[in-house]
């Protein structure tokens, strides 16, 4: 596949680094970037304003298959993906930050201004700092349709005090004695059971919560940027947010102001005596989400200090997550989140994405219909033992038999692991017929 | 620098020498020459056991190769090209000397040309095929053919391609770098097929044809005549000469652009237009000075065009002899020598991008002394080139300097003259070939000491590698792991 990536900055190489399997061609206007680009990916190098048309056609958009737009200009990266779009690209992908553009709170939207696939950073961040939360004791959480829906899978056990009474209502598909079952089949929970829950990001934690007392968290945030505005807003609709907590008392009032049921606390989050005080101890888990690595260390290094049990920092740098995790702190990068998602936008023969759950031996695919059709779910042919989970897209559904699945929408599925073959053998056939239409 | 790594990616470029060796080697065999049998044949079992050895040293070593892996892959490659290649020629009893034959074999792969071997017309088939062969596989270089040849991906590929194929300014041609250097070699091969078909067309025997444009394409100057080109005397093979040995000095990135409907990009491209320029009135000017000794202007014309070429494009082929030239025109050629073809191309010398470069930088030194306010960029045509570009280039030219003035002081210490030893060291160190006095284009290198092949080897090792690479390895840093 060409793809044709502009802005060649760390965010750039990143994204890059993570499709050098593919041709590459890096458009930049700073050359000193191209430079060290080059040292880093193999790729070919433009140097030109991505917004200029002589410069995207130097890079050959119109023979690319994906055009990725990811300068720190919003402005620049939504002209760069149009103009590449009308140049006769076929994909466009664009990073779009400020979230006041989006029509939708989720970080991906479709079809803007002639382009494709729209990605907001902070939104992508939250959702996936929130999966993160999520996960802890014997829940398994995953990220389907870009990171927008989350998937879960929790081990119901009479020792951890989990089992519900009956089963809640985002669980689709239960695995019993090894083998798949629709939720509605599965009748009550038994202890072994393992069930799978599907559902949007605030949605899904608070389903969590219903498995028992010990699921339901409370959580600080440090940073009331635009991440920390997003998670703040997330997690408060369930009842998970305990503070939210900035250093500038200006931007604390205006928070103050536009969110509602959030306690907003004014102070420094890398001060030990402060976060003594506010008694962070007591909540479940510290999320530092501020635009600092350091400071978003030192906060976590502190909380951990004091007592909390999760700690989870945001990493500008990519790479330095794992220097986290050594000190017992969840790093979670927006670049790695950002590169996700771009990877994501471009399925291969129709599949997204693929989890495989080794230890219970079944799949889960994400799986898109071609652009012109219109399937109704009970017209494809799912191998036996498919359990559908979700019709994912701008509104996540709960499919039944007659559900029709629109272009935009993906078909997120359960099956045996050893029947992959035989989904994958459909979804082509889908494709070719799509194709020829 | 990790040796281990350095170690397994040497192992497949030396199987790409096998596999150059064993053509002469069958060659040899066929034409029941023992001795040249025995020499290619050892030559190839040297070369494949260093293979081995490699391999197994680099059993384990770490996938990335860093810049420092990629140069000293490099440097070691092209010394053992330069040791290996002349194991036949010993053996042989061509050049028996071991300095002669290092000599001759760095002059094969640098696509020097310069040569120690007084009777080139007795030389066995297979020695003359070698002797070009080595011109092909140096002129594109052997890592680009291992670049395309083998599956190398991601980044120290790149490091390796732009270690060999360093320049002022270096751009891919497609996105992935495999991608470049397949498109480079089906280029050269193309070429190399057409120029070898128009030379049998006119006249030329097929194995002179084959050698002859390799030694063309490569811009090596190696021939299987004693008197080279000119020992056809044939008129439509020297202007065919010509006209490869033109295309081989223009970067190959611009057929590539052609080839893909771009011809305004290579309209347009200030350096060839230069490169053009020069020749064109090189041509003319020394055409008009020796019309005296020719029949007609066009014969002039032919013979001024085919040595300016050859000099300019580093070839060094030979129709007549430049030494008889009048001494302006020898100057000329002399200085033309330090200039060679363009970046990108198989050619060598300093390139006529970073004289261009140079002459820029010059111009805006003088109008800043003029025009002191006025803000200035430099630009190649109507591209602006950074300043560290035009910094990076001028430190070349000036080492380069550094080295022809050391080298020459060291030849003229050896007993060479002047003139002779001046001439030898540009000739090396551009690639050219024949230089002037005793190293003339009708005389040969064997009478330079041991320690002078030795040390000239070594100039066209450094030219070829364009100066910093060889020298970086003598660098403490370097050798940090």
């Amino acid at each position: 596949m060409r793809i044709v990536i502009i802005g060649s900055g760390t965010l750039g190489r990143h994204v890059a680094a993570s499709f050098d399997d593919h041709e590459l061609i890096l458009v930049d206007r700073n050359a000193d970037a191209l430079a060290a680009a080059e040292e880093s990916v193999d790729a070919l190098t433009v140097f030109g304003e991505g917004t200029d048309r002589s410069t995207l056609e130097s890079a050959e958009v119109g023979r690319a298959d994906l055009v990725v737009a990811l300068t720190p200009d919003d402005n620049a990266n939504l002209v760069s993906a149009a103009l590449a779009a009308e140049l006769g690209c076929r994909r466009t992908v664009a990073r779009v930050d400020r979230p006041s553009f989006y029509q939708t709170t989720s970080g991906i939207e479709r079809d803007v201004l002639g382009v494709e696939t729209l990605l907001c950073a902070s939104r992508l961040l939250s959702g996936e700092l929130v999966r993160r939360l999520n996960t802890h004791k014997n829940i398994q959480t995953f990220a389907f349709d870009g990171g927008r829906l989350h998937l879960a899978l929790v081990v119901i056990d009479q020792k951890l005090g989990n089992r519900p009474s009956q089963f809640p209502k985002l669980v689709r598909a239960v695995v019993r004695g090894g083998t798949l079952h629709p939720v509605k089949q599965a009748g009550r929970p038994e202890t072994g059971d393992h069930a799978l829950l599907v559902g949007k990001p605030a949605p899904l934690t608070a389903a969590l919560a219903e498995f028992g007392a010990s699921y339901r968290q409370r959580a600080v945030l440090v940073g009331g940027g635009d991440v920390g505005v997003q998670m703040a807003t997330i997690l408060a609709s369930v009842g998970s947010l305990d503070r939210l907590i900035d250093r500038d008392h200006a931007r604390c009032y205006e928070l103050a102001s536009d969110l509602h049921d959030v306690k907003v606390v004014h102070g420094d989050g890398t001060s030990l005596g402060f976060l003594r005080e506010e008694r962070v101890e007591s909540a479940d888990a510290l999320l530092a989400v501020t635009g600092s690595d350091e400071s978003n260390l030192m906060t976590s290094l502190m909380a951990r200090e004091l007592g909390v049990e999760r700690t989870f920092a945001r990493v500008q740098r990519p790479g330095y997550g794992e220097v986290y995790s050594h000190l017992g702190i969840t790093g979670v990068s927006p670049h790695e989140t950002i590169a996700r998602a771009v990877r994501w936008s471009v399925p291969e023969n129709g599949i997204f994405q693929v989890e495989n759950l080794a230890a219970l031996g079944i799949d889960i695919v994400e799986f898109g219909i071609p652009r012109r059709d219109c399937e109704r779910l009970n017209d494809i042919p799912f191998p036996p033992g498919s359990v559908v989970l979700s019709l994912a897209g701008d509104r996540h559904r709960v499919p039944d038999t007659q559900s029709r699945v629109t272009p935009h929408e993906h078909v997120v599925v359960a099956l045996p692991a050893d029947r992959r073959g035989m989904l994958e053998r459909v979804i082509r056939k889908l494709h070719k017929r799509g194709n020829k239409k | 620098m990790n040796p281990r790594t350095v170690a397994r990616l040497a192992a497949p470029l030396l199987a790409l020498l096998v596999a150059g060796l064993a053509v002469p080697f069958v060659l040899a065999v066929l034409d029941a020459e023992p001795l040249a049998a025995a020499g290619y044949g050892a030559a190839c079992v040297l070369a494949l056991v260093l293979a081995v050895v490699a391999r197994l040293v680099g059993r384990g070593s770490p996938e990335t190769v860093y810049r420092q892996d990629a140069i000293a892959v490099v440097v070691l490659i092209w010394t053992c090209l330069g040791i290996i290649g002349g194991v036949p020629l010993m053996i042989e009893g061509s050049v028996p000397e071991p300095a002669a034959a290092l000599f001759e074999a760095m002059s094969g792969f640098t696509t020097t040309g310069a040569t120690v071997i007084g009777d080139i017309d007795n030389l066995s088939r297979a020695t003359n095929l070698w002797r070009c062969e080595m011109h092909w596989i140096g002129g594109m270089g052997i890592v680009v053919l291992f670049v395309a040849v083998f599956p190398q991906f991601g980044v120290g590929a790149r490091h390796l391609f732009k270690t060999e194929v360093a320049g002022p300014i270096t751009s891919g041609l497609a996105p992935t770098i495999r991608q470049t250097a397949r498109a480079l070699y089906r280029i050269y091969a193309a070429l190399t097929l057409v120029c070898a078909g128009l030379f049998v067309a006119a006249g030329m025997p097929l194995f002179d044809a084959v050698c002859h444009s390799m030694s063309t394409l490569g811009t090596g100057g190696f021939s299987s005549r004693g008197a080279s080109i000119g020992a056809y005397d044939n008129a439509a093979i020297d202007w065919i000469t010509c006209g490869f040995m033109l295309i081989a000095g223009i970067n190959f990135g611009l057929y590539y652009a052609l080839v893909r409907g771009q011809w305004k990009e290579v309209v347009r491209n200030a350096e060839l237009r230069f490169y053009l320029a020069v020749n064109l009135l090189v041509a003319l000017f020394i055409a008009w000075g020796i019309r005296g000794e020719h029949g007609s202007m066009m014969e002039s014309l032919r013979h001024s065009t085919f040595q300016t070429l050859a000099v300019t494009t580093t070839t060094g082929f030979m129709t007549e002899d430049f030494e008889l030239y009048p001494l302006t025109s020898q100057f000329i050629l002399f200085g033309l020598m330090f200039m060679g073809g363009c970046a990108g191309s198989t050619a060598g010398g300093m390139k006529v991008s970073r004289v261009l470069l140079v002459w820029s930088a010059v111009r805006d030194e003088l109008g800043s002394l003029t025009d002191p306010n006025r803000v200035r960029s430099i630009k190649l045509g109507r591209q602006a080139i950074a300043p560290s570009i035009v910094r990076g280039v001028l430190v070349f030219i000036g080492a380069y300097l550094i080295i022809f003035l050391a080298s020459s002081a060291c030849l003229v210490a050896m007993g060479m003259d002047f003139v002779s030893g001046m001439s030898a060291t540009v000739a090396c160190l551009s690639s050219v070939g024949p230089g002037l006095g005793s190293v003339g284009p009708t005389d040969n290198f064997a009478n330079v000491p041991a320690a002078g092949q030795v040390l000239l080897s070594g100039c066209m090792l450094a030219g070829r590698l364009e100066i910093f690479v060889l020298f970086s390895v003598f660098t403490r840093g370097f050798w940090r792991r």
